[in-house]
């Protein structure tokens, strides 16, 4: 086990990770198309993959890889079921912009 | 790697017997195609029971339960990483998600069937996001909670979406959504940043690099971990609605199906917290003098809002979902003052609170269509109710605001009487299960040295009532508007039945009490400094007792 602090990965990745990683979640914050919502939030489950995969790879070891597989079935199950419910939406509301879903406050 | 021996799968067997009680019944659906409302319960019921007699049974195997490893034990410093832990812990609170579980399925299924949806769809969704909610529980790896997580949510996504052609379900959904799926980049991202800074995700394992004897972690180690800790509990602190991640809560519980509202409060809130637990005091227990004033003001600020909101709300789905906000900060109190008992405080508390969360959300959901000729007083919540009127409604409207309730003491004393007791329960009144709770919580508090944090909770339970009794006031003291009669099937009144006996039954033994406190002795790291706790009371402490991490195989 070699931890981070006695091998520091190359900071390169890991900083263009956390650079991602912040663009997404602005994305998912700020823009107001449902679709950039939902690259946005592929954005950042990416942004992480770096940072796995450059971890794993200063460590020498495999498992931070394997984590990837993980992360890409969850965003792939993700994403469909949240582009069904866009469809869904627009088919109902006429509209794909998420200002205009906000029947429901109070 | 090595492939996984039988007696480790035997761990995930709770959620298997889960996950093929869902298949069956889409499989029977198929088969027969149409649909068998009795043989769906029978044999989603089934699976659960056979799930809940598996937890049942590692109820005593305190902290050093079976697990299943991953292979590669080399690389993760010899000792073989474990990925699901089946320990006391995770049996309580799989027991917990089970009930919810139940009776999600027995009265949503009268719900579901009233607006011509597919049953046999509606139950296999519900038990695949029991058995996401079951491996969450038991995870004890960073990556499984993640996958457990997402297991639930994407189900989740789908029920809260489920009535088609419904535009404030598809709006909860759609709001649940992305703000889940943000909770899982920052959920995912803290694995990433713990993982970079101790080599592993091993909840366990983290704990004793992080801080154990042979860890020796470095300043750098400890800053990258904490910074992993911050983005974990945004992670689960959208899970569990804490303020400030909880603006999707109203919204979602206001939108969703009603039965699945109360599945959410009761189940998700368990498995969340379950999984906060491991995080905070497994892998972070060792650096918690630097973490536990953060959670504590995350806690006051959690309950103050989450009641404030609670008292200006027409709309009962909102209030009843601010209240598990607030409901949420109580259990953070208890997590903070886990050293002295605060885990089972916190186990014992969410089972009085998911059962009266299950019943109040039950009661609601048997009442929908009851509304029809009253749609003006739905009118202030659901501001452009006219707007979807080129579409046909899906069905009947749910019932949702306190009108709705109005003579029900009168109308259906019974269903009255089960929501008075699950409100009562709410509130923390002395007769029931919640009143235990909320007791035991205050008595954690008060011996971890938070005496303050104890007084906050007092003040806000008193504030609480307020909202909580006004629905008993609807309900007892206000003439019914409409004669109709809900018809309430058997199966939802059995489960009805079951919410209020156990609220009854959960105060009457001390059973359930000494269960939670067995479960309190999951595989931790004892705190380093204890805020404001004298050293010699500090060692009359469970948590001084437990097992050091270091022992587990």
């Amino acid at each position: 086990m070699i931890p981070l602090a006695a091998v520091l990965p190359p900071a390169q990745p890991l900083m263009l990770a956390a650079l991602l990683f912040t663009i997404g979640a602005a994305g998912v914050l700020l823009r107001r198309n449902i679709i950039i919502v939902l690259m946005s939030v592929e954005l950042m489950l990416n942004a992480v993959n770096i940072t796995l995969v450059a971890v794993s790879r200063a460590m020498l070891q495999l498992d931070g890889q394997v984590f990837v597989f993980f992360s890409l079935t969850i965003a792939a199950a993700e994403v469909a079921v949240g582009l069904a419910l866009v469809v869904a939406l627009h088919r109902s509301l006429g509209s794909s912009d998420v200002d205009d879903v906000s029947s429901l406050r109070g | 790697m090595t492939p996984a021996s039988l007696p480790e799968l035997l761990v995930a067997l709770p959620a298997l017997a889960v996950v093929m009680a869902a298949l069956l019944v889409v499989l029977v659906e198929a088969l027969w195609r149409r649909t068998i409302a009795r043989l769906i319960d029978g044999i989603a019921l089934a699976g659960l029971g056979g799930a809940a007699f598996l937890e049942a049974l590692s109820l005593r195997a305190g902290d050093g339960g079976p697990a299943i490893y991953r292979g590669a034990a080399a690389a993760s410093g010899g000792a073989a990483a474990a990925l699901v832990r089946q320990d006391a812990l995770a049996a309580f609170g799989g027991l917990l998600i089970l009930v919810a579980a139940a009776f999600t399925v027995l009265v949503g299924g009268a719900y579901v069937a009233r607006r011509g949806l597919r049953q046999a769809e509606y139950t296999a969704v519900v038990l695949f996001a029991a058995a996401g909610m079951l491996l969450l529980g038991a995870a004890a790896d960073l990556i499984m909670i993640f996958l457990g997580v997402e297991a639930f949510s994407i189900a989740l996504y789908v029920l809260c979406a489920f009535r088609s052609g419904d535009r404030a379900g598809y709006e909860a959904a759609l709001k649940y959504f992305v703000l889940g799926s943000l909770a899982a980049g920052f959920l995912l991202y803290g694995t990433a940043l713990v993982y970079g800074a101790t080599g592993s995700t091993e909840l366990a394992r983290v704990g004793q690099i992080l801080s154990g004897p042979d860890g020796g972690a470095t300043a750098g180690q400890q800053t990258v971990g904490l910074a992993g800790l911050t983005l974990l509990l945004v992670g689960l602190g959208f899970k569990m609605a804490l303020v400030p991640f909880h603006h999707w809560a109203p919204d979602v519980y206001q939108g969703a199906p009603t039965p699945i509202t109360g599945f959410m409060a009761a189940a998700t809130k368990t498995a969340a917290t379950v999984a906060l637990i491991r995080v905070l005091w497994t892998a972070f227990g060792g650096l918690s003098a630097t973490w536990l004033p953060a959670v504590a003001a995350l806690a006051v600020v959690t309950m103050v809002v989450g009641n404030l909101a609670a008292i200006v709300q027409a709309d009962l789905k909102r209030m009843l979902a601010y209240s598990a906000i607030a409901q949420a900060g109580y259990v953070l109190v208890a997590l903070v003052a886990a050293a002295t008992g605060g885990v089972a405080a916190a186990l014992y508390y969410l089972l009085a609170y998911g059962l009266a969360k299950l019943g109040a959300f039950g009661v609601l959901a048997l009442l929908d269509g009851q509304g029809g000729g009253r749609a003006a007083d739905a009118a202030a919540n659901v501001a452009d109710a006219g707007a979807a009127g080129e579409r046909p409604a899906a069905g009947p409207r749910d019932a949702t605001s306190l009108a709705d309730l109005a003579g029900l003491g009168r109308t259906q004393p019974w269903l009255a009487a089960t929501m008075t007791i699950c409100l009562m329960s709410l509130v923390g009144l002395p007769p029931m299960a919640g009143f235990l709770g909320k007791w035991m919580i205050f008595q954690s508090a008060v011996d971890g040295g938070w005496m303050w944090l104890a007084i906050v909770l007092v003040l806000n339970t008193a504030l609480s009532a307020f909202y909580y009794l006004r629905p008993i006031g609807w309900m007892y003291m206000v003439e019914p508007k409409g004669d109709a009669v809900p018809e309430v099937g058997s199966g939802a009144s059995f489960a009805l039945t079951v919410a209020v006996l156990g609220l009854v039954a959960a105060l009457v033994s001390g059973g359930i009490v000494r269960v939670a406190r067995a479960a309190d002795a999951f595989d931790r790291r004892p705190p380093d400094a204890p805020a404001g706790l004298p050293p010699e009371l500090g060692t009359a402490t469970p948590a001084a007792t437990a097992t050091p991490a270091g022992t587990a195989p």
